[in-house]
């Protein structure tokens, strides 16, 4: 019997489809030790998901305020960086004026002080010098320089010695009782008198001359004369 | 215990429901995995690998009604996939064994001498003779009675592919047939 010649498909199907078999334990061991460490991975799956659950926040709290901190410093710092640089930048001025020059057209000459010795010698003034009448003000008085600068006004201002004439008088020296010499200029009598001046009379009306007006200087002298 | 507590017992881990489900169905997968293995030591390792697949595939299960077909389906699925994992078996087997059984010839026996159980071996030996993949389009078509489309759908193969090695498994299976038949008559007489 020729069985290519046969539906030997549809025998085929009825006694092959109700196959069934036995199972040996082997396929179960195996199976078992499959299904068991999928439990054990559901385990340990289940046990960190437990165990790390707490520290998810923890851990996103920190990072954020790390960041946070982080940023702000950052922040910080960029705009401290870049207040200092703009001020680097900018070129200072100064506040203060810069001083004028003193105009050379001003007729006050600065004469460098000179370092004056103390004279041992005491100076006694001669009656020359005492007629010359005594006032407040400045010998010289130049005000020009004053307006146009006030930075020279504390300067000391020397007077100008060209309109005084040199003394060329012969000095003359007198030694008084108490051994102490005192040195007087002798004038030339066309421009003035002599006085002696260790006589108390004349020193007493040498200062009345000094410290009173003119007036009462007359009638001081007239009473000394009486 | 039903089909269903048995199921979601599964799904729990419970190991007791997997020892039921695993008694409750191993003869049928097991005959599944006698048809689609080439041997004793292939069936056995197939019939693990199928019980792993179902395992984690019983998410998947539908209702009550459905059950036990949709498990015979995916046990043959999964039986297919464990075939199509060897490579290096499944390819040149498909080959070497094509051309031997060209050459094969065999004097045809009386099939009404043999008893049920005797036929039954004979037609299990004509079906691993098979290469792998005349095997499953054999099974599939012939032994499991599923439509065209869905083989060619689910192992993604041409329609005249299919045809074309379904027409030669169907060759190959009579002539294995024909010889184990004519071997076993000889014996027999």
């Amino acid at each position: 019997m020729d069985y290519a010649s046969n539906n030997c498909e549809k025998r085929a199907h009825e006694l092959l489809a109700p196959l069934a078999g036995i199972c040996p334990d082997s396929v179960w061991e195996s199976v078992c030790v499959e299904l068991e460490t999928k439990r054990a991975e559901a385990n340990s799956k289940w046990l960190n998901k437990l165990s790390s659950s707490p520290k998810i926040p923890l851990v996103a709290a920190g990072s954020l305020a790390l960041v946070i901190i982080s940023s702000w410093m950052f922040l910080t710092h960029k705009s401290v960086q870049s207040n200092s640089s703009i001020a680097s930048s900018v070129p200072v001025k100064s506040t203060v004026a810069p001083t004028p020059k003193p105009s050379v057209n001003s007729s006050a000459s600065i004469v460098p002080a000179v370092p004056v010795k103390k004279d041992s010698v005491p100076v006694v003034i001669s009656p020359v010098q005492a007629t010359i009448p005594i006032s407040n003000q400045p010998l010289v008085k130049n005000d020009r320089h004053l307006k146009q600068n006030d930075s020279l006004k504390n300067r000391p201002v020397i007077p100008q010695t060209s309109g005084v004439k040199e003394d060329t008088g012969p000095m003359v020296i007198h030694t008084s009782d108490d051994g102490v010499s005192q040195v007087t200029t002798v004038m030339p009598t066309s421009k003035g008198v002599a006085i002696d001046l260790n006589k108390k009379d004349a020193d007493v009306g040498t200062q009345n001359i000094l410290s009173q007006p003119s007036a009462e200087r007359v009638t001081t002298v007239a009473d000394s004369a009486q | 215990m039903s089909t269903r507590e048995l199921i979601e017992g599964c799904l729990h881990n419970d190991t007791t429901a997997q020892r039921h489900f695993y008694v409750n169905y191993s003869p049928r997968i097991m005959g599944i995995c006698m048809r689609y293995a080439s041997g004793v030591k292939d069936t056995e390792l197939m019939a693990a690998y199928v019980f792993k697949n179902l395992y984690k595939e019983l998410v998947k299960c539908p209702n009550d009604i459905e059950m036990d077909q949709w498990i015979d389906e995916r046990a043959i699925w999964n039986a297919i996939a464990y075939l199509h994992q060897d490579k290096q078996r499944y390819f040149i087997a498909k080959t070497t064994r094509y051309m031997e059984n060209k050459n094969s010839t065999g004097e045809p026996v009386d099939e009404a001498v043999l008893n049920t159980e005797e036929s039954r071996k004979i037609y299990l030996a004509a079906l691993h003779a098979l290469t792998p993949s005349y095997r499953i389009l054999y099974n599939l078509t012939y032994v499991d009675g599923m439509t065209p489309d869905k083989i060619i759908e689910n192992l993604e193969i041409a329609r005249e592919t299919y045809k074309a090695e379904l027409e030669q498994a169907r060759f190959q299976f009579k002539q294995h047939l024909n010889t184990y038949l004519h071997e076993n008559g000889l014996r027999k007489q």
